[in-house]
């Protein structure tokens, strides 16, 4: 026994664990000298867009393929199948090499899928093909295939990139992420509501008949991608990102917002401190029916709730400041011109607290008519007001919480200086 | 070799924060939604009561190890049963961190990784620490520990401003008993303490300050509570589905790369971070193991801890599952016992034993007077 244990220390003496710790990586190492790459075996998907046509899934896939240049060289190729899993399969089989899809960022869902509902999509595509929750989600329109590829031809261009386009986004329109994670957040919360961005797969016909930036107040800000030309002809299909955002409810596509609804929207979001506020008819000593577009630097806002012989009041304080960017008069006065004047005038500041006011009730009536609940009322409520909100709710029910609601509004406008 | 006050500190503070950042959480909101703040806080407090608990224990003990303190209090059948107890609580613990880091590395890490690749050598490296000594242990605590700090708060940080407050709103809404509920189920996950009762004995009192300590677990605390924090305000709702708190928390704050370099070598530090504590509790099986069945040297306890590691990395997975153990009222059990009843029960064993002998000591004196008288 005890020459055993000689032997054993001798064994496990410092000295010879650094032995054995070579051989061990010697035996783990030399082995995978002998492994193909993985990249032999295994696709690098980027992207997958997924659609439902004819009760078939159709999916496409952009898979990178590493090459010596440096260059990153994109591939697209798609399939169907009667499920996600078969369509996705097929893809492989086409290929010869399974899928990966740890390198997924972009998970981009067709109009028909987005009307049938997402969650399948997203439960499939995350538990078993382990798809990252930050994974961009994007809604979008027209075919599947002629999306992937233009997306690709957009990745090609370098200087304009879904991912790019979504981030403009987060920071600028939908102020928050568009990706699986957050959907899944909206759609387990109590009022079930999905936000995704929108783009659109536009022909190069409808990309000539938009106006880009017509006007200040409803500028439709348009991104296109290079051109991409499919089956030989001269039909060239462009990426379209108008600011459009989707909104879903039990996970079904439910209805579109236009870029202004977003704008207005944003007002009572905080994150989104940027905006503009374009208004008509100034006149007082310094304008004469001067249409003044404002450009807003920093927003606070403070949002209160209460009740009140049993009716929830959901206060907006807005507190903005602001500077003047263009003013537009037929006859400029020279004021204009004098330096060292403060042009945020009294009528001006009036003026602009009745056009956001009018913005604000604008959306409330938007978010009343079409039953979604943008503004967080009901987490402010639940919140904040716990007990008081439960049993409003069980008088009015779930649907109609938002019409039983005295919304007030608070602008206060103040200059940069 | 001994350990002094501060890296015992460390040693705590790590122990304190070991545990908590990968599937903990979560399982917390199963129960108590938003309110697993403050079963983690409150948890994490009575440890920190214990730790002192313990700590005036081990100074009671005069350099005894904990198998002669607890026999010169219990009695030898009961310090037995207790050392049983003992080793069955590490042996969860060692149980838990060895199926994280499994988990984490084979399917979060890595893909299609082979297990085996890491096993092997992180049991050479633990057995070998477990050989030097818990100095050793304590040494590498003490190197790793503030760039895990460092990580642990930028990986917080970095993902604050994605924090929804009101998440955490209205507290207490269904009142107290899912907190209760939630903290029996998952006691076995605390008990942070436990590991001092190996260490009865290897500490050196020489520089002992008292708000060391309690900075070090009031900071362990803090730390927990901000990740909580942060964890719980970004996922809401979806909190049960993150099984790996600390990566899932780097992914969601970087858009658009799966996790981004800062965070990778954050991640990597917590890895190391978790093999030291399995070194650590490691170390306590073989000592308890040592002293339960008398065995002179470290080697044949080590091999048994390596044997069980072994079991676990390659038996565990297909034929126990581990949540039939870990979250059984079985595991509840033995920790409430080790971590808040043991402690007591010696001090209340010490204080017995101290009036018995201070009995012993009058009657002795009174039976001299006397002689004395008598005579």
């Amino acid at each position: 026994m005890k020459e055993m244990k000689k032997k054993l220390k001798s064994i496990f003496s410092p000295k010879k664990l650094v032995l054995w710790l070579c051989i061990l990586i010697l035996i783990f190492t030399v082995p995978s000298f002998n492994k193909s790459a993985m990249s032999q075996t295994q696709a690098i998907v980027t992207m997958l867009c997924v659609d439902k046509i004819d009760d078939k899934i159709k999916v496409a896939a952009t898979v990178l393929t590493p090459s010596q240049d440096k260059k990153a060289n994109f591939q697209v190729y798609s399939g169907e199948g009667e499920t996600l899993g078969y369509a996705v399969d097929s893809v492989s089989l086409a290929i010869g090499k399974e899928m990966g899809f740890a390198q997924c960022k972009i998970m981009a869902l067709g109009e028909n899928i987005c009307k049938d509902g997402v969650m399948q999509v997203l439960d499939y595509m995350t538990r078993t093909k382990k798809v990252g929750r930050n994974a961009v989600l994007v809604a979008f329109t027209g075919d599947v295939l002629d999306f992937t590829q233009a997306i690709v031809d957009l990745n090609l261009g370098k200087s304009l990139r879904l991912d790019k386009i979504v981030s403009f986004d987060k920071r600028y329109i939908l102020t928050q992420d568009s990706n699986i994670e957050t959907f899944y957040i909206g759609y387990y919360s109590p009022i079930s509501l999905g936000i995704m961005s929108k783009v659109k797969l536009i022909t190069n016909e409808t990309f000539n008949s938009i106006q880009v930036g017509s006007n200040a107040t409803n500028s439709s800000g348009s991104s296109s991608s290079t051109t991409s030309t499919t089956n030989g002809e001269n039909n060239e299909k462009f990426i379209m990102n108008d600011g459009t955002v989707s909104l879903f409810k039990d996970g079904k596509h439910y209805i579109d917002m236009t870029l202004d609804e977003v704008k207005k929207a944003n007002i009572f979001v905080n994150n989104a401190q940027k905006g503009t506020v374009v208004v008509e008819g100034v006149t007082d000593h310094i304008y004469n029916n001067a249409k003044v577009v404002v450009n807003i630097l920093k927003k606070d806002i403070s949002i209160k709730t209460s009740f009140k012989d049993g009716v929830p009041i959901y206060s907006t304080d807005v507190s903005l400041t602001v500077y003047i960017d263009e003013v537009i008069e037929e006859n400029p006065s020279e004021k204009l011109l004098r330096r060292n004047q403060d042009f945020l005038t009294n009528a001006l500041i009036v003026k602009i607290e009745e056009k956001m006011e009018s913005d604000m009730r604008e959306i409330i009536s938007y978010c009343q008519n079409n039953d979604v609940d943008l503004l967080g009322v009901y987490k402010y409520f639940y919140a904040l007001e716990n007990k008081k909100f439960e049993e409003y709710l069980e008088k009015v029910g779930i649907k109609n919480y938002l019409d039983g609601i005295d919304y007030q509004i608070d602008i206060k406008v103040k200059s940069e200086n | 070799m001994k350990v002094n006050y501060r890296q015992l500190s460390i040693m705590v503070f790590m122990s304190f924060i070991a545990l908590k950042f990968l599937a903990l959480p979560s399982l917390l909101y199963i129960e108590s939604k938003n309110m697993s703040l403050f079963v983690a806080l409150i948890l994490m407090i009575v440890d920190g009561l214990y730790v002192f608990v313990l700590l005036d224990l081990m100074k009671k003990s005069e350099e005894k190890n904990i198998y002669e303190f607890m026999k010169s209090c219990l009695g030898p059948v009961l310090t037995k049963a207790i050392l049983i107890l003992l080793i069955l609580k590490y042996a969860l613990v060692v149980g838990n961190i060895s199926k994280g880091l499994k988990f984490f590395v084979v399917e979060n890490l890595y893909s299609e990784y082979n297990w085996f690749v890491f096993v092997l050598p992180l049991m050479i490296l633990i057995g070998f620490m477990i050989y030097k000594g818990v100095r050793n242990i304590a040494r590498v605590s003490e190197m790793v520990c503030w760039a895990i700090v460092i990580g642990l708060i930028y990986i917080a940080l970095k993902a604050l401003s994605g924090v929804d407050v009101l998440s955490f709103l209205p507290i207490f809404k269904d009142g107290f008993k899912p907190l209760v509920n939630s903290a029996w189920i998952h006691i076995s996950w605390f008990g942070s303490a436990t590991f001092m009762f190996m260490m009865f004995g290897f500490v050196d009192f020489k520089d002992e300050k008292k708000s060391k300590m309690i900075k070090y677990i009031i900071f362990a605390i803090l730390i927990v509570q901000l990740l909580y924090f942060v964890f719980y305000g970004l996922f809401e709702v979806t909190c049960p589905t993150h099984n790996y708190c600390i990566s899932d928390i780097s992914q969601f704050s970087s858009t658009y790369s799966a996790i981004d370099e800062l965070s990778w070598l954050v991640v990597s530090m917590w890895i190391v971070a978790q093999a030291v504590q399995l070194a650590l509790y490691s170390y306590c099986i073989a000592q308890a193991l040592k002293f339960l069945f008398d065995i002179k040297g470290n080697i044949v306890s080590i091999i048994i801890v390596m044997l069980y590691l072994l079991a676990w990395s390659f038996l565990g997975e297909n034929t126990i599952k581990m949540e039939q153990i870990f979250f059984t009222p079985f595991a509840s059990i033995i920790t409430f016992i080790a971590q808040y009843i043991l402690p007591l029960l010696l001090e209340i064993a010490f204080a017995i034993k101290k009036v018995n002998k201070n009995k012993k000591k009058v009657k002795n004196e009174r039976n001299e007077k006397e002689v004395k008288v008598n005579i």
